[in-house]
C-alpha cells in the first residue's frame, strides 16, 4: 500500500493525515492513528463506514503467502468481501509473484500490492492482520505457524500437514497464541454438504453406519532428469522443509509434487481431508477421532517405470470406537468423487462435481431448499472465517477441527505404507505400532523447525 | 574376566590370600586380563569381519560383545569371537544402546553402514567409551563438527578407519613428500573407481530377524527395497558413492602429507555424470573430475573412473611424484632413486593392526590418536564439500576456519536432519 509506504518514511503523523487517502488505510494503521491524534479532522462518509462502505477502519488486512492455482481460484472468493484490504503477496517464483500482484492491483485500481519473495518479510509486516496460505502442501503447517507466531490470523489451504505431530503442533500454536485458523476444507461452509449433515443428525437415513467417500485415482509420474532451476524461482525456498534434491521438472511442477511423501501424500490425503472432515462433522468427534485403520488393493506405481510414490488406487477404511466405519476408495475419474452417509434406514450422498444430492428414500431431499453455492466458492467458508476474526471465537474448521480430519487420512497413507492394520488411541495420538509411531513425524529442513 | 570386572574383585576379596595362575598376573608374556581393554562392536557386516581379526590379533584386548540389527550378522559375529577366544562369553544386544549401558566396556568398534557412523559414534562418547570408527566418519559437515566437539567435550579417543595412515607405503609415500624429494609440492591425484548403478527394484517385505527401523536409523523411513538396501552406498541419504566412500582415505592421506589436519581447501569445483534416472534409482555420481584448492595454491584432482583396481594417490612436486597404487600396495616415483630410500616393505592397507594399535596406545596414554576426530572431520568435508559442488553443479569457495560455503544453498546442504529419535 502507497500509504503504508508513506506513512512508514515519515514521523510527522498531522502531515500524513492530510497527504493520505483514509480509503486505503488499515484497521490497525487507522486505530493507531486515531489515538494519536486528538485533532478533528474532516473526512469524507465512507472512510467511516457510511454510504454502505466498510471503513477502513473496520477493515481486515490480508497477506497471501504462496499465489499458485488454488490461490488465484480462491483470491476472487476473498476479494469479494468489502471488508478485507488485500495489501501483500509472498511467492518463492518471481511471475507468480508479479502475477498476483496484478491480479489484486486489478481489483482495487491502485499499485499497491507489496510483493515479497520471502513470506518472512511479508509476516513482519504490522499492518497485516491475516493471511491465506496456499503455498504446496508441505508448507502448510510450516507457514501457519510462522504465521501464527507473527500475530496473524490465519486461512491455510487444506491439507492442514503433512504429519500427524505438525498438525498436532500447529494446534497448540494457535492454542498458545490465540490465532484464528481456517483450515480451507471450506464444504463445511457449503449448502449441499450442510444439507447432508443437517439430514444424518436428523435421522433421516436412520442410524449411520458407514460413511463412503470416493476420491479420483492417483498420478503416476515417469522416471526424469534433473534440470536447470528455472530463472526466478527460489528452489531452496519453494523445497522448504523438505530436503534438498535436485530440481527435476516432473517432481517439481504441475501436480508432480503431490506424488512424492515428503511433498504430498497421493489424492487420498488431499482430498480425502475434505471427506474425512465432513465425516468427522457430521459424527460429531471434531475433538478426537476413529480407532483402527486399515487399507487394502493399494496399487502402487511400478517403481521401474515412475518415479512417484503415492498409491494409484486403493481403499482406505477406519473405525470408530462406536462401531461406525469410514471408507475411502481411491478409483475411477476426477469427476466420481463423493461422499455417502449410509444408515439403517436409508442413504444420502453428495456428488462433489455436479454437487448433485441424491438419497434413498428420495423423500428425504424435497426437504433442501433451493440455492446455494458449491465447494467451488468458498465464500462461505472465509465469511466464517472473517466472523471469527472480529469475534476471536473459534472457526468452523479451527486447527483442532483441521487436525483431527486431517489425521485420519495421514493414519491411513501409514497403514497403507506399512502394509498392516493399526490400532490407533485418539486421546494419546499413538499407534498400537513401534514403526508406525516413528511415522508420525518427518524432521524438516533446518532452518525451518517450528 | 575383563579389566573393569577383575578390580572390583581384586577390590573386595583381597583380604583373603589366593592362588592365581602366573598369566592372570599378567607372566609367561600375556597380558593381565585387568590390563586388557574391552571391547564391544557396533554394526558387523562385511568390513567389521574383514578388521575384527587385526582386532582380535591384539593381545591387549578383549572382544566381550556385538551389537547388529540383523540377527544372522549378530549370531555369526559372536560365533567368530567366541572359537577365537575358546569360549561362549561374547555377549549380543540387538539393541546398541544395550551395549553401550554395559559398564565393563572400555572402547567400541563401530562398523555399521555409513548413515549410522557419526550417530553411533556421538552415542558412544557419550556413555564414556573409546572408539574406532570405520570412514567415512560421518554423511554431512556439521554431523562431523558435531563429533569433533562431542569427542573434546567427553574427552573420547577416537580413531578413524582411515588405517592408510598406518601403512608402510602410505607413510612412505608422505615422508618422501614431507622431506621434499620431489621438491615443491603442487598436484595431489587421487583416483577412485567409476560409481555403481543401482536398477529400479520393487519393495518387498523386511526379510526376518532384520530391525528394520534400526538399520534406516537417522534416515527418513521407506519401502525396504532390496537392491537399495544393499545398494546404500550410492544414495545420498545411506551413502555418497565412491568420492564419500573411498575418497576419504586419499583426502585424509593429504591432509596428512600437507599437515592440514585441523583445516582444508578454500575452492571446490568440479564436473560428473549421473545415473540416468529412467534406468537407475541410485543417485550418486557414475564418474567425476573434481578439483579443490588450498589457500597456498597447492591443488586437488580426484577422479571417479575406471575400474576398482584402479585406485591410487600420486603427490607431484616441481621436481618429482610419488604414487601408491592402492590394489598392489606398490609405490611408484620419479625420480626412482627415492624408491631406494624405502625400508622394509610392510603390510597393505588391508591390514589395520597397527591402526588399531595406534588407538590402543593412544586409549592407554590419553592422547589423540593418528586419526582424531578434527583430522578425520577434515578430510572427510573436503570429499563432503565436492559432493556438494557436484549436486549443486556450481563452483563453491569454503571458509575452513568458519567452515562455511560462499553459497547459502550449499550451506544448508551442510546439514542433514536425523530421523527422530537419532537426533545428536
Amino acid at each position: 500500500m502507497m500509504i503504508a509506504t508513506m506513512i512508514r518514511r515519515s514521523s510527522n503523523d498531522e502531515v500524513l493525515m492530510k497527504q493520505t487517502k483514509p480509503c486505503c488505510l488499515s484497521r490497525r494503521q487507522f486505530l493507531q492513528r486515531a489515538a494519536l491524534t486528538a485533532v478533528p479532522l474532516i473526512v469524507p462518509g465512507r472512510v467511516l463506514g457510511l454510504d454502505g462502505a466498510v471503513a477502513p477502519s473496520n477493515r481486515i488486512v490480508f497477506g497471501g503467502i504462496g499465489i499458485g492455482n488454488r490461490a488465484r481460484y480462491i483470491l476472487p472468493n476473498f476479494l469479494s468481501f468489502a471488508e478485507i484490504q488485500w495489501v501483500a503477496v509472498s511467492d518463492a517464483r518471481a511471475e507468480r509473484l508479479a502475477s498476483a500482484k496484478e491480479m489484486i492491483d486489478t481489483r482495487y485500481g491502485t499499485k499497491d500490492c507489496r510483493a515479497y519473495p520471502d513470506f518472512r518479510e511479508l509476516l513482519a509486516q504490522k499492518d497485516i492482520d491475516a493471511v491465506l496460505i496456499a503455498t504446496g502442501n508441505r508448507w502448510h503447517a510450516t507457514a501457519s505457524m510462522f504465521a501464527a507466531h507473527a500475530g496473524k490470523d490465519v486461512y491455510c489451504e487444506k491439507p492442514i500437514s503433512l504429519t500427524l505431530k505438525e498438525g498436532r503442533k500447529l494446534v497448540e500454536t494457535c492454542r498458545r497464541l490465540g490465532t484464528i485458523y481456517q483450515a480451507g476444507t471450506q464444504r463445511r461452509s457449503t449448502a449441499s454438504y450442510r444439507f447432508a449433515r443437517d439430514m444424518v443428525l436428523q435421522g433421516k437415513i436412520g442410524r449411520v453406519h458407514t460413511v463412503e467417500s470416493q476420491v479420483w485415482c492417483g498420478s503416476t509420474v515417469p522416471h526424469q532428469k534433473p534440470a536447470p532451476v528455472p530463472d526466478g524461482w527460489n528452489y531452496d525456498m519453494w523445497l522448504g522443509p523438505v530436503q534438498w534434491r535436485p530440481y527435476v521438472p516432473g517432481r517439481v511442477q504441475g501436480h508432480g509434487w503431490m506424488c512424492f511423501w515428503d511433498t504430498g501424500e497421493g489424492m487420498h490425503t488431499d482430498m480425502g481431508t475434505h471427506y474425512t472432515d465432513q465425516m468427522q462433522w457430521v459424527l460429531g468427534t471434531d475433538n478426537t477421532g476413529p480407532v483402527e485403520f486399515e487399507t487394502s488393493d493399494i496399487v502402487w506405481p511400478d517403481p521401474v517405470k515412475f518415479m512417484s510414490e503415492t498409491a494409484i488406487s486403493g481403499t482406505f477404511r477406519c473405525r470408530y470406537s462406536n462401531g461406525i466405519q469410514g471408507v475411502i476408495f481411491q478409483r475411477g475419474g476426477f469427476k466420481d468423487r463423493y461422499i455417502r452417509y449410509i444408515g439403517d434406514e436409508g442413504w444420502i450422498q453428495v456428488d462433489d462435481d455436479t454437487d448433485e444430492v441424491t438419497a434413498e428414500p428420495k423423500s428425504i431431499l424435497s426437504l433442501k431448499k433451493a440455492g446455494g453455492v458449491s465447494w467451488s466458492n468458498a465464500g462461505g467458508h472465509i465469511g466464517n472465517f472473517l466472523a471469527s476474526i472480529r469475534s476471536r471465537r473459534p472457526a468452523d474448521c479451527n486447527p483442532e477441527v483441521g487436525h483431527r480430519a486431517q489425521s485420519i487420512v495421514e493414519a491411513m497413507t501409514i497403514s497403507a505404507r506399512l502394509g498392516r492394520k493399526l490400532k490407533w488411541d485418539p486421546a494419546t495420538e499413538k499407534f498400537n505400532d513401534e514403526d508406525a509411531n516413528r511415522m508420525t513425524w518427518r524432521e524438516p529442513r533446518a532452518p525451518w523447525c517450528v | 574376566m575383563n579389566r573393569r570386572q577383575f578390580l572390583q574383585r581384586t577390590a573386595t576379596t583381597l583380604t583373603a590370600p589366593l592362588l592365581v595362575p602366573a598369566s592372570a598376573l599378567g607372566l609367561n608374556g600375556t597380558v593381565a586380563p585387568s590390563n586388557r581393554i574391552v571391547f564391544a562392536n557396533i554394526g558387523i557386516g562385511g568390513r567389521a569381519r574383514h578388521v575384527m581379526p587385526n582386532f582380535l590379533a591384539q593381545p591387549d584386548i578383549v572382544f566381550t560383545a556385538v551389537s547388529d540389527c540383523r540377527e544372522d550378522r549378530m549370531k555369526s559375529a559372536k560365533e567368530m569371537i567366541d572359537k577365537h577366544y575358546g569360549n561362549q562369553d561374547c555377549r549380543m544386544f540387538s539393541n546398541f544402546q544395550e551395549l553401550l549401558a554395559q559398564k565393563d566396556i572400555d572402547a567400541v568398534f563401530i562398523a555399521t553402514g555409513d548413515r549410522w557412523h557419526a550417530t553411533a559414534s556421538v552415542y558412544a562418547a557419550r556413555a564414556g567409551k573409546d572408539m574406532y570408527c570405520e570412514k567415512p566418519i560421518s554423511m554431512c559437515i556439521s554431523e562431523g563438527r558435531k563429533l569433533v566437539e562431542t569427542c573434546r567435550r567427553h574427552g573420547t579417543i577416537y580413531q578413524g578407519g582411515t588405517q592408510r595412515r598406518s601403512t608402510s607405503s602410505y607413510r612412505f609415500a608422505v615422508e618422501m613428500v614431507r622431506q621434499g624429494r620431489i621438491g615443491r609440492l603442487h598436484t595431489v591425484e587421487i583416483q577412485v573407481w567409476t560409481g555403481p548403478t543401482v536398477g529400479h527394484g520393487k519393495a518387498t517385505p523386511v526379510p526376518a530377524g532384520w530391525d528394520y527401523d534400526t538399520w534406516l536409523g537417522p534416515v527418513q523411513w521407506r519401502p525396504f527395497v532390496p537392491e537399495r538396501v544393499n545398494g546404500w552406498n550410492y544414495f545420498w541419504d545411506t551413502g555418497e558413492g565412491p568420492i564419500i566412500g573411498m575418497g576419504c582415505h586419499y583426502t585424509d592421506q593429504m591432509q596428512w602429507a600437507l599437515g592440514r589436519d585441523h583445516t582444508g581447501p578454500i575452492e571446490f569445483d568440479g564436473e560428473c555424470t549421473w545415473p540416468d534416472p529412467v534406468k537407475y534409482m541410485s543417485e550418486t555420481p557414475v564418474t567425476a573430475e573434481v578439483h579443490c584448492r588450498y589457500a597456498d595454491g597447492i591443488k586437488c584432482v580426484m577422479y571417479s573412473r575406471k575400474t576398482f583396481k584402479d585406485r591410487y594417490i600420486r603427490y607431484i612436486g616441481d621436481e618429482g611424484w610419488i604414487q601408491v597404487d592402492d590394489d598392489t600396495n606398490e609405490v611408484t616415483a620419479e625420480p626412482k632413486s627415492i624408491l631406494n630410500l624405502r625400508g622394509t616393505t610392510g603390510a597393505g592397507y588391508g591390514n589395520a593392526c597397527d591402526h588399531v594399535r595406534n588407538l590402543l596406545d593412544s586409549i592407554r596414554s590419553r592422547r589423540p590418536t593418528i586419526c582424531h576426530p578434527e583430522a578425520a572431520h577434515r578430510s572427510q568435508t573436503i570429499c563432503q564439500a565436492m559432493n556438494i559442488g557436484l549436486r549443486l553443479g556450481r563452483k563453491l569457495r569454503w571458509d575452513p576456519v568458519k567452515e562455511s560455503f560462499d553459497c547459502e544453498e550449499a550451506n544448508r546442504m551442510r546439514q542433514r536432519e536425523p530421523r527422530t529419535p537419532w537426533l545428536v
